[in-house]
């Protein structure tokens, strides 16, 4: 009894906390200037979920739908299928400070943020879109989740996925292709509906549909001046995470729509001299947008992000050659692990190049690299990061993080040098352009 | 300029190993702390000349001085079987990473939070004697994962075997695939085939040396203490003949048996303790030491790496596949076996207390602690818990509290006694 009233305590502290916390963060983001109108409905998504906590309409007990929600750890775990099933996929990563206090009992100290968030929201139960989810899929990826997919069975059902630490050759993606097939029965008998061929194109197209738009929108976001703010466009993709596809996709349709008409009108959000920053590393879950808001706050543009919660999720586009089932199935296996630039995988190369690349895309001047406590892979790509960034002349910034709030003004003082620096340097590049332009008047005039 | 996404050639992260490291066996500190920890081991055991084998092959291993010939084959860790490189007629040399010098040298490539036996390892691979080796690296977390990368960006060759997180049918298959992977990768590099023949002839060997350290194990217990029974073990890691190594431990164990008979229970009294979690390496033989000097007796050393060479499993129906059935390491979801010949061992071999050693960074044992300490507390036996790494700060600390689960340990023990009587 006196267990019971505790945890009914803990419960109501939790929900008080965590619901102003998020608000909080929303707020934040949504205070930035010049809020595009087609964006209020991706906050409208994170505000239900995590404010006013409610699942997710389609999949509610008392819908006419009443569709199954699957629950995924990672962007490893093919949303096709899912879809295909006739359920819907959540992403389940999560950003809460409040879960992530609660998932400290039951998770090791120095295991990272986010599996204790997960754990904190399986143990307490408070956010009705985990508790709808009638499994979890958890892909092994890194040291902390691998260990999490054995301890949070314990509070959800979950199937943990197999990714192959390799990915260069096809039969390590055969090994992916396996556990997807393995996958497909547990679906089946979760959901009670088949995946057929029919099944698994519409669910390829539907996640397609909101590839599309993700890229229409990416053109609008690498315009300098920026068109809007790069906390807010974290804050929607974020939301992909707990809406449908189709709906997202819809609505971005709108976005774009509101992005081409700001650019036609040369509505800009920012000064053109003002520093584009990239943001990569751990991923930045929703309401721990601190590190983006941070940046944005601080006088920056948050123009690109190299983030699972991201861009990454959404990039690559399964491309089916083949439209058999087995073809279908062998193209999710493909999209989902030879361009991933997840650094779990042994040769990540391939994410130094896919940051280049966006830096020169996203004209950027400089690139806050993110670790959360206890991420060790990502620690482990600074390195080589910093080397390559450090040849291009482009300043980096690793910068260590935990789901709290003590460290923000610590954060906010380096962040705000970061920016300084990097309107210095701007600065001595158009003195230096200058000088050589006048010292190259003078000798014409001379001749 | 730089290159974009669609351009090969991995080689423009290359980096060429770096000159200023000197041989490792050069090195002053580095001998200091394999010859201190050396005479400290020594110190302790009885003057048999049967142990002097023993010694002599870990000094040598860890001082070997590579200039003149290098290794052709290294393994990191022990989850390579090992079958896969005895079979071409050539030992390899592990590493297994227990110096705290050499995870000095490989501070400046690793994150501040890296466990320290990966620093270790690669301070070792660093210091530039594998220039001509394989290098073959068991993928059983991210460090290794994340080493093996480096290390191929160094210019160094290296091949993984990925070990599947799940145990199920299709895991082993995929396991099979890994294991035919590292057997080609091993002929191509000595520009030898590994014949089935001789593959089976080698596991036959290691299924009896497995079955002469069990033999070894059960006699030494109340003649050596642990930390020399540990050491002995760990000679397994160092040795460059294997028949050799193989009949001296017969000739150790027919003394051991010979002592045995005429003498009483040396350590009667001392609390019976199992070391769990992180394997503890040579010489970073902290651990051991104290909780001998804090008054207890260390019955058994439970890791992956010692127990993949003891026959503490049934080997019933033993095939080759076997190595990652047995495997206890923390590269699973669920480490069932683990959990299930913990409990096997602590309830046949009379252990009054665990001692859960974690090293700072690996953070994989610590999520199979709950299960344990859970299943222990059941089984009325206390559990204890500490993390380290391989600096000596933290020892005095350590010794206290080793000390205090000592008396714990006692008090139970007493207690018992006097309720019996």
């Amino acid at each position: 009894m006196a267990e019971q009233v505790r945890s009914n305590r803990q419960r109501e502290l939790f929900i008080k906390k965590s619901t102003r916390v998020a608000a909080s963060y929303l707020n934040r983001a949504m205070a930035l200037s010049e809020m595009p109108d087609a964006a209020k409905p991706f906050f409208g998504t994170l505000e239900n979920t995590f404010v006013n906590l409610r699942g997710i309409p389609l999949c509610a007990e008392n819908s006419a739908e009443k569709r199954k929600t699957i629950g995924t750890l990672c962007v490893m775990v093919p949303a096709e299928l899912v879809y295909a099933a006739g359920a819907l996929p959540v992403r389940l990563c999560s950003g809460s400070y409040t879960a992530y206090a609660i998932g400290d009992d039951y998770i090791p100290r120095d295991a990272c943020p986010l599996v204790k968030a997960v754990m904190g929201f399986g143990k307490i139960k408070a956010l009705p879109v985990f508790d709808q989810c009638s499994l979890l899929v958890a892909p092994v990826t890194c040291d902390c989740k691998k260990k999490l997919s054995g301890v949070i069975g314990s509070v959800k059902n979950t199937v943990p996925l197999h990714i192959p630490p390799l990915k260069k050759e096809d039969a390590d993606t055969e090994v992916f292709l396996r556990e997807l097939y393995r996958l497909i029965p547990i679906l089946e008998k979760e959901t009670g509906r088949q995946i057929t061929p029919q099944s698994l194109a519409e669910g390829i197209r539907t996640v397609g549909e909101a590839q599309y738009e993700m890229s229409e929108f990416l053109k609008y976001r690498k315009h300098a001046p920026a068109l809007l703010h790069g906390t807010q466009v974290m804050a929607i993709m974020n939301a992909y995470a707990y809406m449908p596809a189709d709906v997202w996709a819809g609505q971005m349709h709108k976005l774009n729509l509101e992005m081409k008409a700001r650019l036609s009108q040369e509505h800009f959000i920012s000064r053109p001299n003002q520093p584009r920053i990239l943001v990569t590393g751990s991923p930045i879950s929703f309401p721990n947008i601190k590190i983006p808001l941070l940046i944005e706050e601080m006088g920056g543009i948050l123009a690109a992000d190299e983030t699972c919660m991201g861009e990454r999720g959404l990039y690559d586009p399964v491309s089916v050659i083949d439209t058999s089932f087995d073809g279908m199935m062998r193209a999710l296996a493909s999209r989902y692990t030879k361009p991933c630039t997840c650094p779990v995988f042994v040769d990540n190369s391939q994410r130094v190049y896919r940051i280049k690349q966006m830096i020169k895309e996203h004209r950027i001047q400089g690139v806050v690299y993110h670790v959360l406590r206890g991420c060790l892979v990502y620690d482990y790509e600074y390195q080589i990061m910093e080397d390559e960034l450090g040849k291009l002349d482009i300043p980096i910034i690793r910068v260590e993080s935990d789901y709290n709030e003590e460290d923000v003004e610590q954060l906010r003082i380096r962040i705000e040098a970061f920016i300084e620096l990097i309107k210095l340097k701007e600065y001595a590049k158009q003195k230096e352009a200058i000088s050589e332009h006048t010292s190259m008047h003078k000798e014409n005039v001379q001749e | 300029m730089y290159k974009f996404v669609g351009e090969t050639g991995a080689d423009i992260f290359k980096k060429e190993i770096p000159s200023r490291y000197p041989s490792m066996c050069k090195d002053p500190h580095y001998r200091k702390e394999i010859m201190d920890t050396l005479q400290k081991v020594v110190k302790t055991m009885p003057a048999y000349k049967e142990l002097v084998f023993f010694i002599k092959t870990v000094r040598d291993h860890y001082l070997a001085d590579f200039e003149a010939d290098s290794p052709k084959i290294i393994v990191l860790g022990s989850n390579i079987p090992e079958e896969l490189v005895f079979a071409s007629g050539i030992m390899p040399y592990w590493i297994l990473g227990g110096s705290r010098s050499s995870s000095m040298w490989a501070d400046d490539i690793v994150p501040r939070d890296t466990d320290p036996v990966s620093r270790s390892g690669l301070g070792y691979l660093k210091s530039g004697f594998a220039k001509h080796a394989l290098i073959l690296i068991p993928l059983v977390n991210d460090s290794s994962r994340k080493l093996a990368y480096i290390l191929k960006t160094m210019g160094l060759k290296v091949h993984t075997f990925h070990f599947p997180p799940v145990k199920n049918k299709d895991s082993m298959e995929e396991w099979n695939r890994q294991y035919e992977a590292c057997r080609s990768a091993v002929s191509r590099h000595l520009k030898k085939p590994l014949m089935e023949r001789a593959l089976e002839k080698s596991r036959e060997q290691i299924r009896q040396a497995n079955r002469k350290i069990h033999e070894f194990m059960q006699v030494s217990e109340g003649i050596l203490n642990g930390s020399s029974r540990m050491f002995i073990l760990g000679s397994y890691y160092c040795m460059d003949n294997f028949s050799e190594w193989y009949s001296q431990l017969q000739c150790l164990t027919a003394r051991l048996q010979k002592e045995a008979s005429g003498r009483h229970h040396k350590s009667i009294g001392k609390s019976r303790v199992l070391l769990l979690g992180s394997p503890v390496y040579f010489p970073n033989y902290k651990i051991p030491f104290l909780i001998e000097e804090a008054g207890m007796e260390i019955c058994s050393q439970a890791d992956y790496t010692t127990l993949q060479i003891q026959a503490a499993w049934d080997l019933e129906g033993d095939s080759w596949d076997t190595f990652y059935s047995r495997d206890v390491s923390p590269a699973y979801v669920s480490n069932d076996s683990l959990y299930k010949l913990a409990v096997k061992m602590v309830s046949e071999q009379r252990v009054e207390g665990i001692v859960y050693h974690v090293l700072k960074g690996q953070i994989e044992y610590d999520f199979e602690l709950g299960r344990l300490e859970e299943t222990f507390e059941k089984m009325d036996v206390p559990v204890f818990r500490l993390e380290t790494d391989y600096n000596y700060q933290d020892v005095e600390q350590l010794r206290i509290r080793l000390e205090a689960f000592s008396e714990v340990l006692q008090q139970k023990k007493y207690g018992k006694e006097a309720l019996a009587i």
